[in-house]
């Protein structure tokens, strides 16, 4: 029963921490001893050993096990750095229960039960968008309330069209018709998890959330949110080969359109000005080169897919909390805001560089590492892919440095500004600890991918 | 009596029924009629659910034999009535509560004009039929397009389906819910109304996966009664923080101008 451990002991936590309201010292005690414990019942569950409650079946395996602890670790970073940093009262619950979800997603087999976890965990960080600690609840401004009213609506509507996916590819699996409805399924997956994933062009939601919420909560929508939902697809890709080999005409839309995805995420992310948002377009230029990599359908570029959501938790994380601190320490979170950061705040720049540099694909970090092998693959199918994939990258490389430009300018024009909590610069070293060792020597990762994907894989 | 594929018969009623809510539902921007559409999409879809051939009664409840399924699906409808329902009361009292703060004589004039042009454009809107022909005339179409699609795009009535006259009525209704919900999604005026259109989508989904899954994964269908209230429940909690936000303006809303 270790299983029911992990799914309900974070939702407990996050209850607990939910009543404690404004003792945020004390929740976040409570949150930190949950997340130990987690971590050590994860590591004894028997793998590949089944549970079965309300007629689903749950079962951890080597590939579930690693993403719990990469969560786990993502989790305990979003947590410490939304308290240092004061983002409200929410975040260290709605981190928890996001977290007790997510680990139900990774241990349950049934695809159905799994999109609807992540329709419900998608209306508990609706909770969070409109937990803005500078904004009184009656005077938040109304656009934030609009992109929380949009966030809900995107997450029902991608919800329900995974439901009906998963349900057709189920339902039809062995008639006649079988292929006309794959094509059905296959396409209601590709909208629901572009809606859920914030693919362009099912995008528009995202940047405006982003926008109003706290990194805190951006971060947990990124990290767990996304990387549950992106290692779900991965998943089904393994287990029903035939979704994509089965499909040609739609597997090429699906991978012609993945590079397009990017490319345009990455040049609309050159317009940005607000840093938040640019984390947005970074978010959904990274999750198109992942969609790209399942897309491919052949094991080397299922293992790349795999590495790249480890290093979009990561990366991600990584990015937002340094755009948190700059805009908890300056009280902005613009370009303009960045002047002098570079000489009052270098750790904090240095996340941001290596945060871009790696969500670039730039050797050593572990971006490059993550898509080494999907450039092969690229390369193998068409020039024009590759060729996509780096002026994609060219164009967010682009728009990070006219972000962060400004950061160099000297310290004489600089705003004024608070000191960055000693916590939070640990997180911010952990994660960059965290991209160069795993970019210089990913390969025991690589080993349990390669591993997982020769058990699942067709 | 033929009308194409349908019969003059009890799940004809049933459609109609829907059709009756659903125009309710379009039609009206009135907050209790509304209520009373959801609610009755929601009884109908109980009616309909009960009339599965896998569905049986299992649970005895007083005189009346129920399954346990429409049994959720009942008191998921009338709890998501409920939460629309209070949300709307205390929306009102909300509104009406007098603790506004003292406002400068500028200000204050300001806020009584707009009000005043407010309240007079909402008379002017009050009588005019023309407001009712834009949903009227698609309520019309979604009619049509459901008739159509329910013929040329059966997901329910396939070989793999027991024999039954009820499918061309469940084809028909799982997409009339679908496509109604988009539509009041499409013309929401409130945060409210974008809930409502949700549910129906939500509902939509439930009865088709219900319909192919033949009453399988108990787990699947316990979840969707969940996301349902938790949809009700999210957009009464920011439709809640719009209007304090509103009497932070010090101006009405929609409702108080009638």
């Amino acid at each position: 029963m270790l299983q029911l451990l992990l799914i309900l002991l974070p939702i407990i936590i996050a209850l607990y921490a939910y009543l404690l309201g404004r003792q945020r010292r004390l929740a976040l005690w409570a949150a930190g001893l949950a997340l130990i414990v987690e971590g050590y019942v994860s590591s004894f569950v028997s793998l590949d050993h089944s549970v079965r409650l309300l007629g689903a079946v749950f079962s951890l395996d080597r590939l579930g096990q690693l993403f719990v602890y990469l969560f786990l670790f993502l989790a305990a970073m979003i947590i410490i750095s939304a308290y240092a940093l004061n983002q409200g009262e929410f975040p260290i619950p709605m981190v928890l229960f996001v977290l007790g979800i997510t680990c139900a997603i990774i241990l349950l087999d049934d695809p159905i039960v799994v999109s609807l976890l992540l329709e419900v965990v998608g209306l508990a960080i609706v909770l969070g968008i409109v937990d803005l600690p500078q904004e009184p609840v009656g005077l938040l401004p109304i656009p934030a309330l609009m992109a929380g009213l949009k966030y809900l609506t995107m997450m029902v509507l991608s919800g329900i069209t995974l439901v009906l996916g998963f349900r057709i590819l189920v339902a039809f699996q062995d008639t006649p018709q079988q292929a006309l409805y794959m094509k059905l399924a296959f396409g209601l997956l590709v909208v629901g998890f572009g809606l859920g994933t914030a693919v362009v062009p099912f995008h528009l939601w995202f940047p405006d959330l982003a926008g109003h919420a706290s990194t805190a909560v951006t971060s947990t929508l990124v990290a767990l949110v996304q990387g549950a939902a992106l290692l779900l697809l991965g998943r089904e890709f393994m287990q029903t080969p035939q979704l994509l080999l089965g499909n040609p005409q739609g597997s090429l839309w699906l991978t012609g359109g993945a590079i397009v995805a990017a490319l345009v995420a990455a040049i609309l992310a050159v317009g940005q000005d607000r840093l938040k948002r640019l984390a947005a377009y970074a978010a959904s230029y990274d999750v198109a080169l992942i969609l790209f990599a399942f897309s491919l359908a052949n094991p080397q570029a299922l293992q790349a897919g795999f590495m790249l959501i480890i290093h979009h938790g990561l990366a991600l994380v990584l990015l937002l909390t340094c755009i948190g601190v700059l805009a908890w320490s300056t009280g902005r979170d613009d370009v303009a805001g960045l002047v002098g950061v570079a000489y009052r705040m270098p750790l904090v720049t240095l996340g941001l560089v290596l945060a871009t540099l790696s969500l670039a694909g730039i050797p050593p970090l572990l971006g490059f590492a993550a898509r080494w092998s999907l450039y092969g693959e690229a390369l193998a199918r068409s020039w024009l892919y590759a060729a996509g994939m780096l002026v994609a990258a060219a164009f967010f490389l682009l728009a990070m440095v006219r972000a962060i430009w400004p950061a160099l300018l000297p310290t004489e024009q600089t705003v004024s500004y608070r000191l960055v909590p000693w916590p939070v610069q640990v997180v911010i070293g952990m994660l960059i600890v965290a991209l160069v060792v795993l970019g210089l020597y990913p390969q025991p990762v690589m080993d349990v991918l390669r591993a997982a994907v020769g058990v699942l894989g067709p | 009596m033929d009308i194409g594929p349908l019969h003059l018969e009890l799940e004809l009623l049933l459609w109609a029924g829907f059709i009756l809510f659903g125009s309710l539902l379009i039609v009206f921007r009135s907050w209790w009629i509304n209520l009373l559409g959801l609610l009755g999409e929601y009884l109908l879809l109980c009616v309909l659910l009960s009339w599965f051939p896998f569905v049986s009664p299992d649970l005895i409840i007083g005189p009346f034999a129920v399954s346990q399924i429409v049994l959720v699906k009942g008191i998921t409808g009338v709890t998501i009535v409920a939460i629309l329902a209070i949300t709307i009361v205390l929306r009102r009292r909300l509104l009406k509560e007098d603790d506004e703060q003292s406002l400068d004589e500028i200000t204050a004039a300001r806020l009584r004009w707009a009000v005043r042009r407010a309240a007079r454009r909402g008379e002017q809107e009050r009588f005019n039929l023309a407001n009712y022909l834009l949903p009227i005339a698609a309520l019309a179409v979604l009619v049509i397009v459901t008739h159509a699609l329910a013929i040329l795009y059966p997901l329910v009535r396939t070989p793999t389906m027991p024999e039954s006259s009820l499918w061309i009525y469940v084809e028909l209704v799982w997409y009339w819910l679908g496509l109604s919900g988009i539509l009041i999604v499409l013309l929401a005026q409130e945060m409210q109304e974008v809930s409502v259109g949700l549910l129906l989508c939500i509902g939509s989904v439930d009865l088709l996966c219900l319909a192919l899954s033949r009453g399988e994964g108990l787990l699947a269908i316990g979840l969707l009664s969940a996301v349902s209230i938790l949809v009700a429940l999210g957009t009464a909690y920011l439709a809640q923080i719009f209007y304090l936000r509103l009497r932070r303006w010090q101006l009405p809303a929609a409702d108080d101008w009638e």
